[in-house]
């Protein structure tokens, strides 16, 4: 089970460094179609950046905590 | 049997929405591959504190480096726009245009400034959540 437990934990360690990545990336991009929303008057561009933001960080922070929420659903069911 | 299924894949391919999946796939796959061929030198030198963590986080910062010139620049372009927009409204005595184009500068210099602490902004959320990561290992059920 060591081995199984290493691998799980390096695949969960990925997926929180790629949800940091994308979420480093959603403020830039989000920034840019900010700016290319406010020029050209298009409100729809201007507003889905923040919403978009607010669910990567959301989504970050459930990334962060996979490990404490499977062991919360393991321990309930075993 | 073999032939009909070989005339049904043919067929298949032939269809248009197929070949356009065909193709997006193939374009992500060579912008994979160039990224790859991006980050692979972070990957191959090592270096203090090397590896591919530090390589996704290379590659990102590049990325992020990327669209901050490219933010600047829509700033650049937006300011002069709209700074001859603003010329001509008092030129012709619209102060609801002139207004607009201010509050425009306004919003594309905040936004780019947004864009330049994308960095630092991320840094801080990071931080912050993984203030709650669990050093706690995962449980395996026993079955």
């Amino acid at each position: 089970m060591g081995p199984v437990k290493a691998i799980s934990a390096e695949i969960v360690g990925w997926g929180v460094a790629i949800c940091a990545a994308t979420l480093a990336v959603t403020i830039a991009l989000g920034g840019i179609e900010g700016q290319v929303g406010e020029f050209f008057s298009i409100p729809g561009l201007s507003v889905s950046p923040r919403v978009r933001v607010i669910v990567v960080i959301l989504a970050l922070a459930i990334a962060a905590s996979a490990v404490p929420i499977s062991n919360a659903v393991v321990g309930a069911l075993w | 049997m073999t032939k009909t299924r070989l005339v049904q894949f043919a067929v298949l391919i032939g269809a248009p929405g197929l070949r356009r999946t065909v193709y997006r796939l193939f374009v992500a796959f060579i912008a994979a591959l160039l990224l790859c061929q991006i980050a692979l030198p972070v990957l191959a030198d090592g270096g203090p504190g090397g590896g591919a963590m530090a390589g996704l986080a290379s590659l990102v910062k590049m990325a992020v480096d990327g669209l901050i010139v490219l933010a600047a620049l829509a700033m650049t372009f937006a300011i002069a726009f709209t700074g001859v927009m603003s010329i001509f409204s008092k030129m012709a005595g619209m102060p609801y245009a002139e207004a607009n184009a201010t509050m425009k500068i306004i919003g594309v210099v905040i936004l780019f400034i947004i864009t330049a602490f994308a960095i630092p902004l991320a840094n801080a959320v990071i931080d912050n959540v993984m203030e709650y990561h669990s050093p706690e290992g995962i449980h395996i059920p026993s079955v």
